[in-house]
């Protein structure tokens, strides 16, 4: 899920920086060190917004290094257990599929794929695909899942999702 | 974790119901997100999907589709619980449970099946069920599985200076931009060999270099992904750093049966019965194989080594003068089994350094061609063609007699079967083959010839078809003289029926007169066989059985040996890495002996690496001529032939630097024929010696030293 919150980073500045341009720093370094992060409570920070808030500089004693809290606005994704989101699919083999959800990477079971879906290698690239043939399941194709669990690290996220639901598979 | 049997009922209501569709089987897990049944309240038009909060496998159904089911009543008993069958990084896939918390059931997944993901397990049980599916598509697809090498298989890899203008060489870095160049150079007939084969075999990739590698590797390899697919497994993948055989079993869980093997070494392999022992491909010279497992350094002797290869560092010198930004090679060397000659690195000045990255785009016009005679990919395509062949005849028998049921017959069987056929019938008596004090049983020809099925005898007797002589003159040799029946061939005929499998043409290995006696080698190639695998062949029944007998054992233990130690065993394992490392000082110099006995044998023998360079090697030029002869390859001699025989490289189109100019060096093979016209200027003794020899002697000289410091 998404959601917009007001986060804070302290952002730690050479000296060399101290001039004129000194906030677009602070703000250029805050965004490099944020999007794109993980953290393990509030999910994957995907863009700052807005920042709010750029805290008086304070010097470092010793060093002369400069540390500004900024308090920003971001738009951070969390997946949760039992969410519904659409994934491309990144690799498939006989023990499931691998699936991107943005940053988050998701592992499906082949047991939480619909059986009438079988695996078949002999296809290139390998896909998942019925007997009929008129659904398969192949690298890039883009797939609705419900994720089942999730494993959360201080530093990542990765989910475990299923297609065995109502309106769950490949969307055309 | 197996509790007791829950009977689930649908939500009370006060109607009956009308159970519509099970979506769910006996065997299947549940969990709170999987809708097990439709069902449909009576006089009410809209289905409804019923799923449980309970996580667990259904066991028994107990109503069937269309049966009315009281109020109440229970619908299918679940056994609640989830084994963990397939866990993700701790993660279990069927019902997302976090098995690092602690009171999480412990999982029984413990088989890696997927190559590239080692961190994702299935279950025993699930790898069963995956590998019987997979061993009844490939029987229906009537493919077998051919487990890849890359280095010095398919491929040669170096880490030399290579300059950027020899063609089908593949140029690439895998750390960034300013780690090492790697210079790859895929065998003749690589493509072919892969396409054609492909078709009848699946192919995995197992190879020893890090992953980054092997993925670049099998990029180069197969770009489109249809040979490869995901089925690459690297260094970073394999349970042990020695070994290759530790990831089959979680592979193939259901044996290795349906499997075939091609490497250049087999101890990887542990001299497993269904390797095919390739022949090594060797470009660079200089270079082994950059993927070697450490600690386990090869023993091919060098003089086999060197005589196929390309020295490029001459090439290297060459360029480096007349065209600075041609040159595309990396300052840092790796050390190791690199044994470059460091001339090539310091003409390369730092004023070059800076334009090779420039250079790596740049011209591919004048490409110098590099030519080799290596066509040991056309003979393996047989070799593998005929085994899938043999297979696959016995699989049709058995079928036949057996139906469904049928056995699915053994590689490891097939093929010592398939070789031994090879020479079957032939009565080869040996001749200076054997030296005096060892017996003929022991010796590693009688090995050799026995594996292809040849029966071997002391003496002529009667029905000998084969007479392997090393010299003329011997008593055995004059007496077959007289016996036109009895075919008389140099050794190299046992040794080329050993690496290509086949019956190979008599007359193009004649026993010639003295002169060339002693560049006949008396041991087989390291690739030809290896004594430790003769004793598999003879003992063959012996040996099946105890191949079962491992298998038999208790299939976790076998699948991943980490998962069976005791904190004793990891104790003492420890403890042997702490020996080992206390040990390596006079491991270091027990190698200095060994280096001088190689120099020696180099310089005894005719065939060593020098002299097969320069062109002045009778011995080897016979050979290869005759080995010519029969190929489709006569008097077809290539750049490389003429380069190494030192022909005027000015006549070949290549431009070479200013040979008047005192500071080229050339280098010391080359100063025969016209080379040495050319360059009269430059001071430079006849040497017999290659650079890399001195380096070696260098390098015994040092760590001699050394030690007695």
């Amino acid at each position: 899920m998404f959601y917009h919150i007001a986060l804070e980073h302290d952002v730690l500045l050479h000296p060399r920086y101290f001039g004129p341009q000194l906030l677009d720093t602070v703000k250029q370094k805050l965004y490099r060190e944020v999007e794109g992060t993980c953290t393990g409570k509030y999910g994957f920070v995907i863009a700052v917004t807005h920042i709010d808030n750029i805290g008086c500089g304070l010097i470092l004693p010793g060093q002369g290094f400069v540390v500004y809290t900024v308090k920003y606005k971001a738009i951070v994704f969390r997946p949760f257990k039992g969410e519904v989101l659409e994934a491309v699919v990144t690799q498939l083999n006989k023990v499931g599929m691998f699936a991107e959800i943005g940053p988050l990477s998701c592992f499906i079971s082949h047991h939480s794929i619909p059986s009438e879906l079988q695996f078949c290698p002999n296809t290139s690239p390998p896909c998942y695909k019925s007997k009929e043939e008129n659904i398969a399941i192949q690298p890039e194709d883009t797939i609705r899942l419900k994720i089942v669990g999730t494993r959360v690290d201080a530093s990542g996220i990765f989910a475990i999702g299923t297609l065995m639901d109502d309106y769950l598979g490949l969307i055309h | 974790m197996s509790q007791e049997k829950i009977c689930v009922k649908l939500p009370t209501t006060d109607k009956k119901v009308t159970l519509l569709k099970w979506r769910v089987k006996e065997g299947t897990l549940v969990n709170s997100t999987v809708v097990v049944l439709l069902y449909q309240e009576n006089g009410e038009k809209d289905r409804k999907s019923f799923r449980t909060h309970h996580v667990g496998v259904v066991k028994k159904i107990l109503i069937h589709e269309g049966q009315e089911v009281p109020a109440g009543y229970p619908v299918f008993e679940l056994e609640p619980g989830c084994s963990h069958s397939t866990v993700v990084s701790d993660l279990c896939a069927d019902c997302g449970a976090d098995l690092r918390i602690d009171n999480a059931s412990k999982p029984t997944a413990s088989v890696s099946m997927v190559h590239s993901v080692p961190d994702l397990k299935v279950s025993e049980q699930s790898a069963l069920l995956l590998g019987k599916a997979d061993e009844k598509r490939l029987l229906g697809d009537k493919k077998l599985v051919l487990l890849v090498d890359l280095d010095q298989t398919l491929i040669h890899t170096t880490n030399d200076n290579i300059p950027n203008n020899i063609k089908d060489i593949h140029h690439f870095q895998l750390y960034g931009p300013n780690s090492p160049w790697y210079h790859t150079r895929l065998r003749p007939g690589t493509y072919n060999f892969l396409s054609s084969i492909s078709e009848l075999y699946e192919l995995h990739i197992c190879t020893f270099g890090a992953r980054n590698y092997a993925h670049t590797i099998t990029h180069i390899l197969d770009p489109k992904g249809k040979l490869f697919s995901h089925r690459v497994l690297s260094r970073d993948e394999c349970f042990n750093p020695n070994s290759k055989t530790g990831n089959l079993k979680g592979l193939f869980p259901c044996g290795d049966n349906m499997v075939c093997i091609i490497d250049d070494r087999e101890d990887v392999w542990d001299y497993a019965l269904n390797l095919i022992h390739v022949k090594p491909y060797h470009f660079f010279q200089h270079t082994g194989d950059i993927n070697a497992p450490p600690n386990l350094q090869k023993n091919v002797d060098i003089s086999l080594q060197q005589d196929n290869r390309v020295d490029f560092t001459h090439l290297v010198q060459g360029i480096t003068i007349k065209k600075k930004d041609n040159i595309k090679g990396d300052p840092q060397m790796e050390d190791g089994e690199v044994l470059s000659d460091d001339d090539s690195g310091n003409t390369t000045t730092d004023n070059e350094e800076k334009n090779k990255n420039d250079a790596v785009i740049e011209d591919n016009s004048d490409q110098v061609e590099v030519e080799e005679e290596d066509d040991y990919l056309l003979y393996l395509e047989d070799i593998l063609k005929n085994l899938h062949k043999e297979y696959f005849k016995e699989y049709d028998q058995n079928y036949e007699l057996y139906g469904n049921n049928v056995e699915v017959p053994d590689m490891k069987r097939i093929i010592p079967t398939y070789r031994s056929k090879i020479l079957a019938g032939k009565k080869l008596v040996f001749s200076g083959l054997v030296p005096t004090p060892v017996p003929l049983t022991e010796s590693r020809a009688y090995k050799v010839a026995r594996l292809l099925g040849a029966e071997v005898t002391e003496n002529i007797k009667p029905d000998s078809t084969h007479l392997v002589a090393v010299r003329q003159g011997t008593l055995k040799a004059s007496a077959a003289r007289k016996r036109p029946d009895i075919k008389t061939v140099t050794p190299e005929w046992l040794w080329l029926c050993a690496e290509r499998w086949e019956h190979v043409e008599e007359r193009l290995f004649p026993l010639r007169s003295e002169g060339g006696g002693g560049s006949s080698s008396r041991d087989p190639p390291a690739h030809c066989s290896s004594p430790e695998h003769s004793p598999h062949f003879m003992a063959n029944n012996q040996n099946i059985s105890h191949v079962n007998k491992e298998q038999d054992q208790k299939f976790a233990e076998t699948l991943n040996p980490l998962l069976s130690f005791s904190d004793e065993d990891i104790k003492r394992m420890a403890g042997e890495v702490e020996d080992m490392t206390d040990d390596e000082e006079s491991c270091d110099g027990d190698d200095v002996p060994d280096i001088i006995d190689v120099l020696k044998i180099n310089k005894d023998g005719n065939s060593s690496s020098e002299a097969s360079l320069d062109g002045t090697s009778r011995g080897q030029k016979r050979r290869r001529s005759s080995l010519d002869s029969d190929g489709s390859e006569e008097d077809n001699e290539t750049l490389n032939e003429k380069f190494r025989q030192g022909k005027n490289l000015d006549d070949l189109g290549v431009e070479w630097g200013n040979n008047s100019e005192n500071s080229v060096d050339p280098p010391d093979e080359m100063n025969d024929s016209d080379w040495g016209n050319n360059s009269e200027n430059s001071v430079d003794p006849p040497d017999e010696m290659n650079d890399s020899e001195w380096n070696m002697l260098g390098a015994a000289l040092e760590k001699e030293f050394l030690e007695n410091q």
